[in-house]
């Protein structure tokens, strides 16, 4: 985390179906207490780049939709608070559809 | 568009929406040998809409708990009839009374249905507005487990990331659904011989919310713009207790819990430090029902006393220390510990030392659709169920209701539209030049090289439903919204969206949630505008009496040739007379 301005850098992979893993991208964003990995992606998504997918439903843990793989860790976005810079990555369990979201399938 | 671009769908019964109520039609149409096919926003079963973020309880009448469910804490006093009672004095007398009968009647049956699948309640529990212990808690993870076996095992197939955008209609008559697939970029069309709107509320159009991402009044807005009637629009509710900040848990009932809802006693403060509720229900207090305190909470943030977040305090520090900490040690561990899977330790403070900023949070659309007992919308073949149906609830949803709701309305849609199958309805051909127009349309703002940002609307809309379509209306803010509604509808046919491909491109997705939040929000801020009283989930600064002897009526809603058009209706009556004098809201 850079200390000084207070943001976090966010690496995130990016990808489409038919072209994985095509890189990351690093984004700078305003750090806030307590905020969530999907607080983060929020704000990029919302206000840095329209082009970045990732899927949330429920916010408060209970969906499990929002499953993604946090600095190498299986984690919800919604209930995994921020403690400085993150490293974003789909979870390879299901087949990409772009960027963080995945095809989990109907069930 | 080349025909090759479309994804074609067929089933007896289209459903859209998932969930409580589109699971439950979904089972239901199987079981009766027809063919069912769901179709989601969602990433699956279980990961969009309200049901599974129901803190859950599921209201039937005491009564029939006690004698035929064996349950343990009911009242055999109750009775169905009483429970028709508190809900139609709930809903403040405009509820349809013939819905009511039913649903009422229903709620034994459907619960029964969930025990049999294997649902085990944990308690009962006495709700605030109802009479008796009706409140069945049940988990809302378990029962989305239930309904994901049961949708399987009735072999009823599943389309997920589908923005249903358009209903399909020729010759009066519903044809399907038109939407975007995300996953593949595509135009999707479904087509049934029946088709059950079961998309749920619009609460994401406030800001401030306990609903879930997704929830943009889809169903509604595209009803609306086939020519369905909406009903009772006016009355979107707000739970009065909800974080405003910290960012990850904005809209956790937290503070409801410490204040309004349950076991602690916490007073409700102004940045002065009074205990603002004497204004509005001296006697009751803090512990004045949800409408009153959402109300009284609101009017402090307006008039510039609330929180540094926008929100009022809740505070326990009238009590002594071991007092609190006894109330921590005796409250059932997850009760304020966990919610969800928040471990909320790490958002509590000392509550000996601080207080925790509260804020209403929009919780349930009680209007929607106008439906009769059957679930028909005045668009034959079109049918609505669960919270986007309007008329159980009237101005104002009691407790547990919610749940009841979808499992009694999806049930009985199913039942409707088995039995008009059954009498000869049939699929009516889909006109292709609306697919091929409705393509173009969802298409636009992609094409389009430069205009409007979609966000920047979104985010001014929001606004907008916060500071001038929320809980305290007055004609001047409500006026304010329908003019900047304009521009924002204006604005909107003018977007251009900077991502420009299909495959799950999110800000195609938010932009097309976004024409249908305009269209709801339109329909609240106009149908309040109408309604020159205070009743139930609508609060009228500038009209504050409950007026019973002009107002126990219902505003219907539709889209004419120059925009919406409001008529007022007498609200149904069966068996309870509504009072017919003008009182203080709330009383």
């Amino acid at each position: 985390m850079d200390q000084d301005n207070n943001t976090i850098n966010v690496k995130i992979e990016r990808g489409v179906r038919g072209k994985e893993e095509s890189g990351y991208d690093t984004f700078q964003v305003p750090f806030e207490e307590k905020m969530s990995v999907f607080n983060v992606l929020e704000h990029i998504g919302n206000y840095l780049d329209p082009s970045l997918a990732f899927y949330a439903s429920c916010r408060i843990g209970k969906c499990m939709g929002c499953t993604l793989m946090v600095n190498g860790k299986r984690r919800l976005a919604c209930t995994t608070l921020v403690e400085g810079d993150l490293v974003l990555e789909p979870d390879k369990k299901y087949p990409l559809v772009r960027d963080l979201v995945v095809d989990m399938g109907e069930y | 568009m080349s025909k090759n671009d479309v994804e074609r769908y067929q089933a007896d019964v289209v459903i859209i929406g998932s969930e409580g109520a589109g699971a439950t039609a979904a089972v239901e149409i199987a079981r009766r040998g027809l063919s069912a096919l769901v179709v989601t926003k969602g990433n699956g079963v279980g990961r969009s809409g309200a049901t599974i973020t129901g803190e859950a309880d599921l209201a039937v009448d005491s009564k029939t708990l006690h004698e035929r469910f064996k349950m343990e804490a009911c009242d055999p006093a109750d009775s169905k009839e009483t429970f028709f009672q508190d809900i139609v004095k709930g809903g403040k007398y405009i509820n349809q009374q013939d819905i009511v009968e039913a649903h009422v009647e229903d709620g034994p049956e459907r619960l029964q249905d969930l025990l049999n699948w294997g649902l085990k309640p944990l308690f009962v529990a006495k709700m605030s507005g109802h009479s008796y212990p009706r409140g069945v808690i049940v988990s809302a993870p378990e029962m989305i487990r239930i309904y994901r076996q049961k949708l399987q095992d009735s072999g009823s197939k599943v389309l997920t990331n589908i923005m249903v955008q358009e209903i399909l209609h020729g010759n009066g008559q519903c044809s399907g659904v038109f939407g975007v697939n995300m996953k593949t970029g595509k135009s999707v069309v479904v087509q049934g011989k029946a088709t059950l709107l079961a998309t749920g509320g619009g609460m994401r159009i406030y800001p401030i919310t306990t609903g879930p991402e997704e929830l943009t009044g889809d169903g509604t807005a595209m009803a609306l713009r086939a020519g369905v009637e909406l009903m009772d629009m006016e009355f979107p509710m707000f739970l009065p207790g909800c974080f405003p900040w910290p960012k990850a848990v904005i809209g956790v009932n937290t503070p409801f819990k410490l204040s309004a809802a349950g076991m602690v006693h916490g007073h409700l403060l102004n940045k002065h430090g009074e205990r603002f509720m004497a204004k509005w229900d001296p006697v009751k207090m803090e512990r004045s029902t949800r409408d009153i305190l959402a109300v009284g909470i609101w009017t402090e943030i307006m008039e510039n006393r609330g929180s540094p977040h926008g929100g009022v305090f809740v505070s326990l520090k009238h009590l002594p220390d071991n007092l609190i900490e006894y109330i921590m040690e005796w409250l059932p561990p997850k009760y304020l510990k966990r919610y969800g899977g928040f471990d909320m330790k790490k958002f509590i403070p000392d509550l000996s030392r601080q207080a925790v900023e509260s804020v209403p949070a929009c919780h349930f659309f009680n209007g929607g659709i106008k439906i009769d007992v059957d679930c028909h919308t005045n668009l034959p073949g079109l049918y609505a169920a669960g919270e986007v149906a309007a008329g159980i609830h009237g101005s104002n949803r009691l407790s547990g209701n919610a749940f009841t709701d979808m499992i009694v309305w999806g049930h009985r849609a199913a039942v409707s539209m088995a039995a008009d199958i059954e009498k000869g309805l049939s699929e009516n051909p889909v006109d292709g030049d609306q697919i091929e127009a409705y393509g173009r349309e969802v298409s636009e703002a992609l094409e389009r090289k430069s205009g409007e940002s979609s966000q920047a609307l979104r985010d001014r809309l929001m606004q907008t439903a916060w500071n001038n379509v929320g809980i305290v209306r007055t004609q001047g803010l409500l006026e304010q919204a329908r003019d900047t509604l304009q521009e924002l509808r204006s604005a909107y046919g003018n977007v251009a969206l900077a991502f420009k491909e299909r495959i799950y491109n999110r800000e195609w997705l938010r932009y097309l949630e976004l024409r249908n939040m305009i269209d709801n929000l339109e329909c609240i801020a106009r149908a309040g505008l109408s309604r020159q009283e205070s009743r139930g989930a609508h609060y009228r600064k500038d009209f504050a009496k409950t007026d019973h002897k002009n107002w126990v009526a219902n505003q219907v809603i539709k889209r004419g040739k120059d925009g919406l058009q409001i008529t007022k209706i007498k609200t149904k009556i069966t068996r309870m007379d509504p009072p017919t004098t003008i009182e203080n809201y709330g009383t």
